[in-house]
């Protein structure tokens, strides 16, 4: 039943998968606002062809199958997406989700293409090879960096810290530890050939090196974790002497690596709590996220959207002066996965990751007795990968970047699917298409057009994000206008979409069109209700068309959420006299002097509504103000 | 199942690999459809016999094989690199109109004037 089309397909599909791995963590892009931006777009653009290899496939052979064997690993990934899509078909705010909606899913992609359509040791082999080659790349300009070689903008971003073309230590870090078990895995299938062999050992010293040199305390430990588990998982799965000897060879890196960090990038001990507090206020934060949504969540995506509601004023104070910093990922990925998703989409995420592994680390050893060495070692090896990448993503943030987290997914997928090959004839669950093959040819054509349709988007989006760039350098250089007609061109579903409205209602307001700005903070609010300064803005805007009891409003909004922001308080004050409600004006100053008693600018409201007060009171005779600005009756 | 469903699975029926539902599904099908029980029929070969040379033939075949000279069998190999090079000279060129289309033109990323690992969420 294989045709020449199905094979195509099959090829196409295998094809958009390990390009994926080998540009993924290379590309970026300098002239975009996040220069990693093109790393969503190469995943979108990959996840999507693999879709469609898979599909066209199943449209060639008039059915769609797996092996009967694989739904206890499949059940949790087809309910977890399922899920997924429900909650994003249901929640409020969908342009604003929709960009971390789409990782979300091309991750997934990732993990069901991989466990249906392209599970086998030639497909495991050559993805270990390419995210190998990608790590010697990754390393190799890191060691140039450490040189001081480095021809690009971003040169010394990090001070002497490497980040490579991860744009990041930590996620430079975290790479490198992903692929160290592939490499290791490579290394020990017997069917490597020599020269690979010795070039996925030698990415052993040359990544642990980069990782030292990164300095991030965070990465070397996802390294060290990521080996650990490897020397854990595949001796206990494949129980032979290689594995036994590739096992120690892991756990020497850590041992060396862990050592060199603790060595020359030990954290300062005011660093190391700083880090370490902010980790523990935020994911106490996200808990009381859990706590208000148990069960369904917030919805996928949605996580940046919802969380100024529930920012510490202890963060903000850590954040420093900015007041508009925005945190984009939660802290923990499962704890991400409970606040987006509520209670069920925890429990999927488990049980997908629980069912994918433990059928890839148990497959292992079915495997090496059904005499399939090479499907045995990738098995394993990527079972070990996949708990490797998932623990140490539970150290920091690279389980959301597209650069590092993807990875997770498809090792786990072919780790699994690799599983169900042990039994040569086992029983296969197929779907086959009730039409005929002239109709399943005519559905090539329109698969072929919606895939080129669809792929359009990431690169406008691409393209968004570079007009973002451009128009925050045109309002950083005093060119409004010009800013305005570049942030009106940044589309939704583009990463900066919610930041361009916001920053082209503050150009607007800036230029004196604060009707016009109001408009620009009304989408905004309709995708980010909390988004950043925006009620400060839109109190800003009101203020300038006279209504003070708006602004007054919009500040006391944003004096809730960010209680710290003393030019607000300042702002609200003010705004609060001028709508003539005295009582809140002297609380919003209140505020203000308990935080900095001193401030000229707090005395002065003091004093402006002390002497209102005055005012009234000599208006009203000798009665007094009934703390709305009104006077009340003399007795 | 109709005819083309069942048709689309008669390899893994053959095989005895589908699910006992599905089997019981297909067994159904080809039951009541004549058309589609035809394509499970077991292909019968009509062989000539041999005619009296047939020993000298062969002989002469086995000879003429021994000349034939042993080929090695290929090495194994991950075959990484592509054997057709117009798929990756397509690629490329489609890279680069893409970077074209997108523009190298516009300002350098500003995400750099900060050097610290928040910087992923942090507004300019």
């Amino acid at each position: 039943m294989r045709t020449p089309d199905a094979e195509s397909a099959h090829r196409l599909g295998e094809l958009a998968l390990l390009t994926t791995a080998f540009i993924l963590p290379l590309a970026f892009y300098l002239r975009a606002y996040d220069s990693t931006a093109i790393k969503y777009t190469i995943l979108q653009w990959g996840s999507l062809t693999m879709l469609f290899g898979w599909l066209w496939q199943g449209l060639s052979r008039g059915r769609f199958s797996a092996p009967a064997a694989s739904w206890p690993a499949l059940l949790p990934a087809l309910g977890y997406g399922a899920w997924m899509i429900l909650r994003f078909a249901s929640e409020p705010h969908k342009l604003g989700a929709l960009p971390d909606f789409l990782t979300q899913l091309t991750m997934l992609v990732g993990f069901l293409a991989t466990f249906l359509g392209f599970a086998g040791a030639r497909s495991a082999s050559r993805f270990a090879a390419l995210t190998v080659a990608a790590a010697w790349l990754v390393a190799l300009y890191a060691l140039c960096q450490a040189a001081g070689i480095d021809p690009f903008i971003w040169k010394g971003a990090f001070g002497p810290r490497v980040f490579s073309t991860l744009a990041n230590p930590y996620l430079c870090a975290s790479f490198l530890a992903i692929a160290i078990p592939l490499a290791l895995t490579l290394e020990l299938d017997p069917e490597t050939p020599a020269p690979l062999r010795a070039a996925a050992l030698l990415l052993l010293p040359l990544a642990g090196g980069a990782v030292v040199l990164t300095g991030s305390t965070m990465g070397a430990a996802g390294f060290v974790v990521t080996c650990v588990l490897y020397a854990v998982i595949v001796p206990a799965s494949l129980r032979t002497r290689q594995a036994l000897k590739s096992g120690g060879l892991a756990l020497l890196a850590a041992i060396v690596v862990a050592g060199a960090a603790a060595l020359t990038t030990a954290p300062k001990k005011e660093t190391w709590s700083y880090a370490s507090e902010f980790r523990r206020l935020t994911a106490a934060a996200e808990l009381r996220m859990v706590a208000e949504r148990p069960l369904a969540g917030f919805g996928p995506g949605s996580f940046s959207l919802n969380y100024p509601r529930f920012r510490p004023a202890e963060i903000i104070s850590m954040e420093g002066p900015s007041h508009s910093t925005m945190t984009d990922h939660p802290e923990l990925p499962l704890l991400g996965a409970a606040v987006e998703l509520g209670a069920i989409g925890a429990v999927l995420w488990l049980w997908l990751f629980g069912a994918a592994l433990w059928t890839g680390a148990r497959g292992a050893s079915a495997l090496r007795r059904a005499g399939a060495l090479p499907e045995s070692v990738y098995a394993a090896g990527f079972s070990a990968a996949a708990a490797g990448a998932l623990a140490a993503s539970h150290l920091g943030w690279a389980g959301h970047a597209p650069g590092t987290g993807w990875y997770a997914w498809p090792l786990a997928g072919l780790a699994a699917g690799l599983a169900p090959l042990a039994a040569r004839r086992a029983a296969v669950s197929v779907y086959p298409l009730p039409v005929s093959e002239s109709i399943r040819r005519a559905l090539y054509t329109p698969a072929l057009l919606a895939l080129i349709g669809l792929a359009v988007f990431p690169g406008l989006w691409l393209r968004s994000d570079v007009n973002l760039n451009s128009a925050i350098y045109y309002a950083k250089a005093s060119n409004l206008p010009q800013a305005v007609e570049l942030f009106s061109k940044v589309l939704p579903g583009s990463q900066g979409y919610t930041m361009a409205l916001y920053f082209k209602g503050n150009a607007l307001n800036d230029l004196g069109k604060s009707d016009e700005a109001l408009v620009a903070y009304d989408r905004l609010q309709q995708q980010a209700p909390d988004y950043a300064l925006v009620h400060a803005q839109r109190g800003s805007a009101y203020a300038k068309l006279g209504d003070w009891t708006a602004a007054a409003a919009e500040r006391s909004r944003q004096a809730t959420l960010d209680p710290l922001y003393l030019e607000n308080l300042i702002a609200w004050s003010e705004a609060a006299r001028a709508a003539g409600n005295l009582e809140e004006a002297r609380l919003a100053a209140g505020k203000a002097e308990a935080l900095d008693p001193k401030n000229e600018s707090v005395r002065l409201q003091i004093a402006a509504n002390d002497l209102m007060e005055h005012r009234l009171m000599a208006k009203a005779g000798r009665g007094k103000t009934n703390g709305h600005g009104v006077a009340k009756k003399p007795r | 199942m109709n005819c083309h469903a069942t048709r689309a699975v008669l390899d893994l029926h053959a095989e005895g690999r589908l699910t006992p539902r599905r089997e019981k599904a297909v067994a159904a099908h080809l039951a009541s459809c004549a058309a589609c029980k035809a394509l499970t029929a077991p292909t019968v070969v009509a062989v000539k016999a041999p005619t009296g040379d047939f020993k000298a033939r062969l002989a002469a075949a086995m000879k003429g094989e021994r000349k034939v000279p042993k080929v090695e069998a290929p090495r194994l190999a991950l075959n990484l690199w592509p054997r057709d090079f117009s798929g990756v000279a397509f690629a490329a060129a489609a890279l680069a109109l893409v970077a074209i289309v997108i523009g190298w033109s516009g300002v350098p990323s500003q995400q750099y004037d900060r050097g610290d690992e928040l910087a992923a969420g942090r507004m300019p």
